[in-house]
Parts: structure tokens; sequence; C-alpha cells
């Protein structure tokens, strides 16, 4: 099942858990921490032989892990460049910005009321058990900071918070970790947006903890760079009739591999996430989402777009599962796919697992490229080839993007992604 | 002034358009008609310059300048604009965005400054009310979820705010009712003037009863078979084409 030549050396590993154990701040659970490390160490990094990864590689990654591991005893990080997103981002965002280098929480933000943060050593264990994910338990072992953000009960809507997740331009492999745990009947709103520089390499998890009533809307923005990683697992718990409307923005990167989980674990509990992944030339953006569908009563709604590019590739896999007590649940996907050039690549595969009668589910996934007669009608009134190109590919978009709220968010990522785009090619004829 | 001369289009290796020959000159109004299959739409979309048409002899120039040679855009930064048969809808770009980017566009070209916000939102508030087209439609999709009646409205609505100078209307008469009609060809009726030709390429000659053509033309087997006066439609509406096609050949 498992590549175990992708995998550093089991002594390697513990000999850096051993050397990070030293530095770890007080109070630190190396207990738990111990236990995730122990169980990665037995499955180690899922290859392409295993149907989740099989469109992407690891090899490349844990090549950087392994220098990582030697190089982590001075590891005093230094953030990477930002990339031009960024500056625009974080200047969009009205709210106040919490920011997470290589995974160190930095002091400062002043929270509204209701917003507390919660000691980092409480986010181990993490919610999940281990041995759920290889990547998940990677984090575990060897994260040392991270943001534990938890909103107090029926609080009410705070405006936008803006998480900022930079990597960190040095040989280390980053593991951010964030929890977001919401008490019954709150209201949370937050930006999440991860930063990548060249070269930079990080496995961030995040959680959420949605209790009973409370109201979620979680946005996910990932900008990488040429040559930069990013792995993220992104799961949520929603209780009884808690909600949450999830939008992941992914720019793509040499590598991004995004999990959303969401477990609708609670009666009548309903999400409905949204994905926008582009593919410019020389990035590979895999995003996997797997729905759960355990309360009764339980919606979701997704909606999935990627726009690749020649030398770009896509992975959307988005699995449905209804489980046995899950009556009534309501469940519908559609997955859109629009292919700039040739060699421009998406590997789709919706899946539905249903487990119980009285269900209503529904999946679709379509690809195509630009339509032709759209793009004569743009130019026949005038408009230049490229130019109608790229109002066709920001229609595309926009309604993906239009879920932020942010307008000026919104207009700085369709320009991004229309740079990013026409730097690769893929708006000439 | 747009001179064709013995245009040879093909289609897919099938020759369309077999040596058309047509002179319109500013200020005019051609119709165009013929029965179906007889090339009309072909001549249109080949002056427009869409893909898949294949010009194997012969020339098409407006004012001097070589259309055929020409993009899409440039054709229209020349003057020429093409109503469509069957208006594309395009959701996410809105009417008022693609007239702005179009005029822009069109201005850059021309050596001149971009169109400023308010004069632009005067400019589309003036046309959308000679088209008696309420303004909710500006901001919707192009052409997304309109009427055929609305689509075709709209046509002549961006023809009213491009301000062409060779206007070809392919078949906008057809799925039109006669108020849809009457409005129409009131807008087209109002933006004839001495700069502007409009070529109308019509099967029935309904249309004509609301527009009065300077010149008809009978477009047969990809040839111009017969011209005349607006009572060459009412000729044709009586007697059929098939009794004109003989004469001719």
């Amino acid at each position: 099942m498992t590549d175990t030549a992708l995998t550093p050396g089991a002594a390697q590993m513990r000999a850096a858990h051993a050397r990070l154990r030293e530095r770890l701040p007080a109070g630190w659970p190396t207990d738990a921490s111990g236990v995730a490390l122990e169980s990665f160490l037995t499955r180690g990094l899922p290859g392409t032989d295993i149907e989740e990864w099989r469109y992407t590689s690891l090899a490349a990654f844990a090549g950087r892990l392994a220098s990582a591991l030697e190089a982590s005893a001075e590891a005093a990080a230094q953030p990477a460049a930002d990339p031009p997103l960024a500056a625009a981002l974080r200047a969009a965002v009205p709210g106040p910005v919490l920011c997470l280098t290589d995974g160190q929480l930095e002091p400062g933000a002043d929270l509204p009321a209701g917003l507390q943060i919660r000691p980092a050593a409480r986010l181990l264990p993490g919610l999940a058990p281990v041995g759920i994910s290889a990547l998940a338990d990677l984090n575990a072992a060897f994260a040392r900071d991270g943001l534990n953000l938890a909103v107090a009960a029926n609080a009410g809507p705070q405006g936008v918070l803006l998480i900022h997740e930079r990597a960190a331009s040095a040989t280390t492999v980053g593991q951010p970790r964030v929890r977001l745990s919401l008490a019954g009947g709150s209201h949370l709103s937050v930006v999440l947006l991860a930063t990548g520089g060249s070269a930079t390499t990080s496995n961030a998890v995040v959680e959420v903890d949605a209790e009973a009533g409370s109201v979620l809307h979680l946005v996910q923005l990932h900008e990488g760079a040429a040559g930069a990683q990013r792995i993220a697992r992104t799961e949520l718990r929603l209780g009884a009739g808690a909600s949450a409307r999830v939008t992941s923005v992914d720019l793509g990167s040499s590598l991004s591999r995004q999990d959303v989980v969401v477990h609708l674990a609670g009666d009548d509990a309903s999400v409905d996430v949204a994905g926008l992944c582009a593919g410019p030339s020389g990035t590979h953006v895999d995003h996997h989402l797997d729905l759960q569908h355990a309360g009764r009563h339980t919606a979701s709604r997704t909606l999935y777009r990627s726009v690749v590019d020649s030398g770009g590739r896509v992975v959307f896999n988005g699995r449905i599962v209804v489980g046995v007590g899950a009556a009534g649940s309501d469940a519908a996907l559609t997955n859109r796919n629009l292919l700039l050039g040739p060699g421009a690549e998406i590997d789709t595969k919706p899946e539905l697992e249903i487990h119980t009668d009285d269900v209503r589910c529904s999946h679709g996934a379509t690809t195509g490229q630009l339509d032709p007669a759209a793009l004569f009608y743009l130019r026949s009134r005038g408009v230049p080839a490229a130019e109608a190109r790229r109002l066709l590919i920001g229609a595309f978009a926009d309604e993906l993007l239009a879920r932020i709220g942010l307008p000026t968010a919104e207009a700085a990522l369709r320009n991004r992604i229309h740079a990013l785009l026409e730097a690769a090619g893929g708006l000439a004829q | 002034m747009l001179e064709i001369r013995d245009l040879r289009v093909s289609v897919a290796g099938k020759e369309i358009l077999k040596g058309l020959s047509l002179t319109v000159r500013p200020g005019e109004v051609h119709a165009i008609m013929g029965p179906n299959g007889s090339g009309k739409s072909t001549l249109s979309h080949v002056l427009a310059g869409r893909d898949g048409y294949e010009v194997t002899g012969g020339t098409a120039t407006w004012h001097g300048r070589d259309l055929l040679a020409l993009p899409p855009e440039e054709r229209a930064w020349a003057g020429v604009f093409l109503g469509f048969q069957y208006p594309v809808e395009i959701p996410g770009v809105s009417n008022v965005y693609l007239l702005r980017a179009a005029l822009n566009a069109k201005r850059r070209h021309a050596g001149l400054p971009e169109i400023d916000a308010i004069g632009f939102l005067k400019l589309v508030r003036e046309k959308a009310k000679l088209m008696q087209m309420d303004e909710s439609f500006l901001n919707r999709g192009v052409n997304e979820g309109f009427s055929g009646g609305e689509k075709k409205r709209n046509e002549i609505f961006q023809l009213a705010v491009l301000e062409p100078t060779l206007a070809l209307l392919d078949e906008t008469d057809s799925g039109l009712d006669i108020d849809a009609l009457k409005v129409v060809a009131s807008g087209v009726n109002s933006l004839r003037s001495p700069e502007r030709a409009f070529v109308l390429v019509t099967h029935y000659q309904r249309l004509l009863g609301y527009i009065e053509p300077d010149f008809v033309h009978v477009l047969a087997g990809g040839r111009i078979v017969r011209t005349g006066d607006k009572s060459l439609a009412t000729e044709l509406e009586a007697s059929g084409y098939d009794a004109l096609r003989a004469p001719a050949a």
C-alpha cells in the first residue's frame, strides 16, 4: 500500500523528533506528538499506488522532508517573500490579521469580543484520531505552535478575520496548524490566506469544530510560487443545525494538494462548499473533497470549477458518502472544467456512496474549452481576442469568486488569475 | 463603400458562394433575399470574419480596406457590425461590460482616450431608451435568459451604441413577433444616416415593410441572380423564389 521509498528512515525521523522535543515550548503535549510520529512511521507517505494519491506524487515532497529533518536543528525560519496577491488581500480584508509564519503564531492582533486565542499546546491531540491521514499525523508530530481560536457561544458576526499562513524560505517543512472552535450558536467569518515562495514546503492542518447552530464562513486562498509545495487538510465537524460555507481558491504552485473533509455529524447540519482551481503552466493542483453525511436531514451543495492552461494539471476528486443513519440527506455536486490549450490536463472524479434509502443525490462533471461562438461574438463587437478570452475566463471564475463577499479581494484574485494565465501564454490565441 | 468582387467561399470543402459581386455605398440600405441554403448567412459571416469559412477567390473591401485580411475585431474597428441571427448567450459578461470593452478597444486603436464612465452610462441609457429596453437588461449577462425578441432587440441596441458604418443584419427579423419587429425596424430606421450602410439579410419580405431598402438582391445558388428596387421584394412575395431563378439563368 505504501511506497516506503518515499518516507525518510524511521531512525532519521525519530532523531529529528527527539531534537524537536528539546525545543518545544513548556506544556507541549509531547506524548500526543510522539503517538502521531509512530502512527506516521507505521504508514509512511502515501504513494501513487493509493487511489487518493494516484495523480499526485509526493516524491519531491519526501526529498524536501528528508533534508529538512537534517536541517531542523537551526530552524530560525524567515518568511518567504509574499507573492503579489498577499498585499492586495491583506488590504482587502477589513478585519484583524493573525499571522502564522512557518507555523508559528506572531503576537499582536487585537481580537473583537467573543474571539479568544487558546493555548496552542491544546491543539494536540487533534480532533480527528491519529491514523486517519499520514500527512495529518506528520503535522501533529512536528508541529510546535499554531493558532487555536475559539468563538464564544452565541457570539454574533464579527466582521472578517484574516489568517495569513506564510511558508518559510529556509529549508524547513512548515507544519502550520489551525483550530477554529465555534461554540453553540456562534458566527465566524474567516479568510485563510496561504502563501508560499520559491521552493517553500508546508503541510497544513486546519480543524473546525462547529457546535450546534453555529455558522461558519470560511474562505481558503492559496497562492504559491514556482517551486513551492503545499499540502493542506481542512477538516470540519458540524454539529446539529450548524452550517458552513466553504470556498477554496487555489492559484496553484508546483504542488498544491488540498483535502477538504466535512463531517455533517449533527442532524440538519448543512454545508455549501465550492472551489476554484487555477492551473497555470507548470502547476499541479489537486483538490480532494470528502463529504460525510452522518446526521439526518443533512444537506450539502458542492460546486467546483477549474481553469487549466497548457502545461498545467488540476485534479478534482469529489466524494460524497451518505451514511446508514443519514436519512433525508440531500447532496448535489457539480464540477466544471475549462481547458485553455493543448497539453492542459484535468483529472476529475465525482464519487457517490450511499448507504441509506430516502436520500436525494446528484452529481455531474463537464470539461470543455472556451466557447468559440462566444469568442467570435465578442470579437465581432471589437473586443480583441486576448481580452475576449480574459472576459470569458473571468465570467467562468466570477461565480465562485463572488462567494467571497469582499469585492476588492475578488477583483484582486480575478486580476491575479488573469496575470498568471497571461504570463504562461494561456490568453494568447 | 463595400465592394465585393467575385467572392467564392467554401465551408468544409463545399462551395457556398460562387462568385458573388455586390456594391454598397454609404447611406444605402440593401436587402439580400433568397431561399434557404442560398448562402445568405455565409455572406454575412464571412464579411464579419467567422472561422470555418474558406475564401477561395475574389475580394471584399470596405472603404478600400481588404476586409478579408483582418481579424474580426479589426473589422469591427473598421466600422463593420454583424447582427447575429442567433445571438450568443454569454453568462457572466454583462451587456455594459461588453460594450465598454468594445468601445474602448476601438478608441484605443484610433489613438483616443478611453470613454469616461459618466459619458458611457449616458450613452447606453439613451440607446436603451431608443430600443425600448429596460435598463435592467444593461447589467444582465449578454443575452442571458433573453427571449428571442429581446436578443434581436439587444443586437440593434449594441449597433446603436457601437455606431458602425456598415451594419450586416443576418435574419434579424426571424423569430420576432410583430411588436418586436416594429421596435427593431424603428431602431434601424433611426440609425440610418448618410455615412452608414445597411445590408439586411432576410428570407421574408415582411421586414421590408418596415425598413424601406434602396436595393433588393436575390441570392440563389451562391450568386446574386437579380437586383431591383423595393418592388422586387413585393414581387418575390407574390411569385416565390423559384420563378425568379429561371429568367436570371
